[in-house]
């Protein structure tokens, strides 16, 4: 049994505060108005430019560049509008203790301009792009404004959670699995009972895995993503590393994408980076599967599939350097020798394995010997 | 037979007459010479016999076209136009301002043509229309009344060195020639001088063979009017457009005078009253007249005035006495330059050296001050008065110079804009004009021709583009506007005497040149401040529809009053304005007609910016 690394249990998250937060921002804007003076918005840059790595805590972060959204500028003044907008449509729900997703929120907001036949949103796009615009002005994340979005990620394994006075225990799901949902921060954690974190790529193999009570068996807990993660997983990751001190072991494909879906659990990434405090967890180790195992494991050359153009840019761009700042764009990445390794391997051979590759030596190889094995001889890379 | 016909006026057998005579003397003395070889006629023998003097009566009955009676089409205009500018030529000599009343009716008879336009090269009729132009000018002298109107070449204009409409004085005679020609019918000209108890009405017609009038009638009949003269010709012709805006360009080049026109183009059809009072109570400075600067003579013409010359003892004297900008000193410069002694008799001036050496020598240009230009005030004002919704109007002038010897200048004026200007341009595609053109030539609308003009031409070289104005190389641009273009001179050099278009000379081309792209400046100035005025109401109207979404939006989220919001919100687009306010447009006169909206409401657009984005980038910023 893990304790919980707080000593108080972390109290959740309540929406007044972020009511709050949010209605000061545009007091201070009418108050600045009022003196008659123009009327600004201050928006951090989302831009790639102002993406940096901050090597103390291991993630990727907002650079300290703000953008300026003003009225009185004829290319601003409907950005400003929008934002506006999308900030009274979040009070409001906000008010109203109603969780809209954000598609919600795009059609709550949508209509033609009174006198125009302009409309105040083109698509969802422009409209989801103002809302991460109103999460980095205001600082308060869509969960804490209680905004739902879409979920895929999955868990199961010995862990008791809270929601709405409703015990959840995660080991009595049978061959299904606890749907992480996206105000996963509204869930709390009571009980953990086990080793570490399995992260897996696959769904497929998480129900495989899950079927034969890998979970049980390892005393450790399971969680997917379903492909690249979604907000919620990557934040119940992260949780559970924090708040209960669990390792965290990431297993994928060995090709490019799976070593850039471990690479946004461990750092963030670049369009979420001002949330990767919260989401993105330094800790999370690579554990498979690697080009080196493909050899260790004797996979037989016919399982492997040979690597296409895309996964070469990819795999090129995971050492590339900032042509601006000369800075290793994936510093994780680029400053570690077991990885560098991995990926040269990659682009010398040209092939990539699936994790059901390993099935070759036996259905339960994965489950039996793979990843007991690895995990005993810490076969993972960081 | 000419000498003791026009005998009593040199200038008319000079020019046309006696050149013809000489030539045919000499041949017949060379002749005589080769009979005295041979007995034999020869073919130039032959020739020769039927070689005889023609009168310009004759020549010009032979030669209408040359005077712009070339075709029914072009005879109504051209009746008019040479009846109008006697009448504005003779009010404006007594110093009135011109009222001048013109009359156009067809009547039921019908000039017969056989004419290759028609397909089966069948006859073509044309209707005879009376044209009566009456006026409050000074009236002719009884006595030289049918002399004036009845003998050709006869007149006052010929020989002056003076700006006025008519050049030669051929006009009214060809007008009344191409009359008896078609109608058969005699000219009546009624005409008082102020001194005249009653006025005097003379039926006459043209002898053509004798170049002397036939008098058929002669009475004393009341008159209207204290001065003035009345002629009526009966000429056929076919009526278009073309008389319309012929009428409505001589009204814009003649702000100074009242013009009525009544229009009656079919027997049976309506009457039509086209009124244009006049735009200005000032009369244009008289001009004056000059003699002729030595630069400007023929050489031909001056070896004329050399053998006719009677009263000058010396060549010197004959210089300073004749010619404009030369002292005494001059001719002896310019005499001693072409190697001719001061003291020869005229008779023995070398013209080819004399010539020569004009051109070495320096001369002043012509006086200046000789000419009476239409004005940019009264450009404006006559526009105004034709285009009363034009968006812009501006005229502009250079100062007089000189082409030759013969003091000229160039004025020209635009009414941009307004559906009453546009409705005057083509159109090349909906909504796209091509630019109007209107020539005047000594306040004359030369509405023929204008391919071989140099008025025209010129406004096609220019590179409209510059000025924001759209053109395809080498045409016209591409804007509602009309172009008035004017040339002013003591002698405005035509391509022919017809008056249709005006020859190439470098000094006018450059004067104009330059005339037009100080015009194309204004225009540009005006059509940037437009697009200035434009964008900046758009800019407004965006900023005033996203305040008004704002205002709602953070009224709901802070509580403050909507209205509050929005005027402070749009306050501060308009703060920036008074900074840079300090612009001011370009024209006092469109302030006053043009509406603007909301003066009030006015912001900086950076004009680096304006240039570069047009209204399209401004759209997209709204979507």
């Amino acid at each position: 049994m893990v304790k919980n690394r707080y000593i108080k249990e972390r109290p959740l998250e309540s929406f007044d505060d972020a009511e709050r937060k949010l209605r000061q921002i545009f007091v201070r804007l009418v108050e600045d108005l009022k003196a008659s003076k123009p009327p600004v918005l201050r928006i951090p840059l989302r831009t790639a430019s102002n993406t940096v790595f901050d090597k103390k805590r291991g993630i990727i972060t907002l650079g300290e560049r703000v953008g300026e959204r003003k009225f009185n500028d004829i290319s601003g003044v409907r950005s400003f509008m929008q934002t506006c907008l999308l900030a009274r449509a979040i009070y409001e729900a906000l008010k109203n203790n109603d969780h809209p997703t954000i598609r919600d929120l795009y059609y709550y907001t949508l209509h033609t301009i009174e006198g125009t036949e302009i409309e105040t949103f083109n698509d969802q796009d422009e409209s989801n792009s103002i809302f991460q615009d109103i999460e980095v002005m205001t600082g308060l994340l869509r969960e804490q404004m209680g905004i739902v979005a879409e979920s895929r990620g999955a868990m199961v394994g010995n862990i008791i959670l809270e929601s709405k006075g409703n015990r959840i225990d995660c080991t009595k799901f049978g061959i299904g699995a606890f749907n992480i949902p996206s105000l996963c921060d509204q869930i709390r954690i009571l009980e953990v009972n086990a080793d570490y974190v399995l992260v897996v790529e696959k769904d497929a193999i998480f129900q495989r895995l899950n079927d034969y009570e890998f979970w049980r068996k390892n005393h450790c807990i399971l969680i997917t993503g379903k492909g690249q993660a979604d907000r919620a997983t990557r934040r119940m990751v992260k949780r559970l590393n924090e708040e209960w001190g669990l390792p965290v072991y990431v297993l994928t494909d060995a090709d490019p994408f799976g070593w850039y879906i471990y690479s946004t659990y461990r750092a963030g990434s670049i369009s979420l980076s001002y949330e990767s405090f919260r989401l993105a967890c330094p800790e999370a180790k690579f554990l498979g599967m690697t080009m080196t195992d493909i050899e260790k494991y004797e996979i037989p050359r016919d399982h492997l599939i040979k690597a296409n153009e895309i996964d070469i840019k990819r795999a090129k761009e995971l050492l590339v350097k900032d042509p601006v700042t000369k800075l290793p764009r994936y510093p994780w990445f680029f400053e570690s020798k077991k990885w560098r390794q991995e990926i040269n391997m990659f682009l010398e051979r040209k092939v990539k394995g699936e994790i059901e590759a390993k099935s070759s030596k036996g259905f339960r190889f994965l489950s039996d010997v793979y990843l007991p094995e690895k995990i005993s001889n810490k076969d993972w890379i960081t | 037979m000419v000498r003791e016909d026009g005998g009593d006026k040199r200038g008319a057998d000079k020019v046309v007459g006696k050149p013809i005579l000489r030539k045919a003397k000499r041949v017949r003395r060379g002749q005589i010479k080769q009979r005295s070889l041979s007995d034999t006629p020869t073919v130039a023998e032959a020739e020769a016999k039927k070689m005889r003097a023609v009168n310009p009566a004759q020549y010009y009955r032979q030669n209408l076209g040359q005077l712009g009676f070339g075709d029914p089409e072009h005879a109504l205009v051209q009746t008019i136009k040479e009846l109008v500018d006697n009448s504005l030529d003779a009010a404006e000599a007594m110093g009135v301002l011109p009222e001048i009343a013109v009359t156009l009716t067809a009547t039921e008879k019908e000039y017969e043509v056989i004419t290759n336009r028609v397909k089966d090269g069948g006859i073509r009729k044309f209707p005879i229309f009376k044209i009566t132009v009456e006026d409050n000018g000074c009236g002719v002298v009884r006595s030289k009344v049918a002399k004036a109107f009845g003998k050709v070449l006869y007149g006052s204009k010929f020989f002056s060195f003076k700006q006025s409409r008519g050049q030669q004085g051929l006009g009214v005679h060809a007008a009344i020639i191409y009359a008896q020609l078609t109608s058969l019918e005699p000219a009546v000209i009624t005409t008082k001088t102020e001194t005249d108890e009653k006025a005097y009405r003379v039926v006459l017609k043209i002898d053509t063979e004798q170049n002397k009038p036939i008098v058929i009638s002669a009475e004393d009949v009341p008159f209207n009017r204290p001065h003035g003269t009345t002629v009526e010709l009966m000429v056929a012709g076919e009526y278009t457009k073309k008389v319309e805006s012929f009428i409505k360009e001589l009204s814009l080049a003649n702000p100074h005078a009242e013009l009525k026109f009544t229009l009656k183009p079919t027997v049976n059809g309506e009457e039509k009253v086209i009124h244009y009072p006049r735009a200005t109570e000032i009369l244009p400075p008289p001009p004056k007249e000059i003699r002729p600067h030595i630069l400007s003579m023929e050489p031909g013409a001056l070896l004329e005035m050399i053998s006719n010359d009677r009263c000058c003892k010396d060549a010197k004297q004959f210089l300073v006495k004749h010619f404009v900008r030369i002292s005494e000193l001059k001719a002896l410069q310019l005499l001693s330059a072409a190697n001719i002694p001061p003291d020869v008799l005229p008779k023995e001036i070398n013209v080819e050296a004399l010539f020569k050496a004009a051109k070495e020598v320096d001369i002043m240009r012509p006086p200046l001050d000789v000419l009476s230009p239409i004005g940019e005030e009264a450009l404006r004002q006559s526009l105004r008065r034709l285009y009363p919704d034009a968006e812009f109007i501006e005229a502009t002038s250079r100062d007089p110079w000189s082409y030759r010897g013969i003091p000229f200048q160039v004025e020209v004026a635009v009414a941009y804009g307004g559906a009453s200007v546009a409705n005057d341009c083509e159109t090349v595609r909906p909504g796209v004009f091509k630019a109007k053109v209107i020539r005047l030539g000594n306040k004359c609308p030369l509405i023929y021709d204008s391919k071989d003009c140099l008025l025209h031409k010129t406004v096609k070289e220019i590179n409209w583009r510059n000025y924001k104005l759209p053109q395809e190389e080498g045409t016209l641009p591409l804007a509602p506007m009309v172009l008035v273009v004017s040339l002013i001179s003591t002698k405005v050099p035509y391509t022919v005497p017809g008056k249709f278009a005006v020859a190439y000379h470098d000094e006018i081309h450059e004067q104009l040149r330059l005339a037009l792209q100080a015009l194309g400046r204004m225009i540009h100035s005006y059509v940037t401040h437009r697009q200035r005025q434009e964008h900046e109401r758009h800019r407004q109207s965006i900023f005033q529809i996203y305040a008004r979404e704002i205002a709602r939006d953070l009224h709901l989220l802070t509580g403050v009053s909507q209205e509050e919001i929005f005027n402070k919100l749009m306050e501060t687009v308009r703060t920036k304005t008074i900074a840079s306010e300090k612009r001011p447009p370009p024209q006092q006169e469109v302030l006053k007609l043009k509406e603007v909206p909301a003066p009030s409401i006015t912001a900086k657009v950076p004009t680096k910016k304006l240039k570069e984005k047009s209204q399209h980038t401004l759209d997209a910023f709204i979507r």
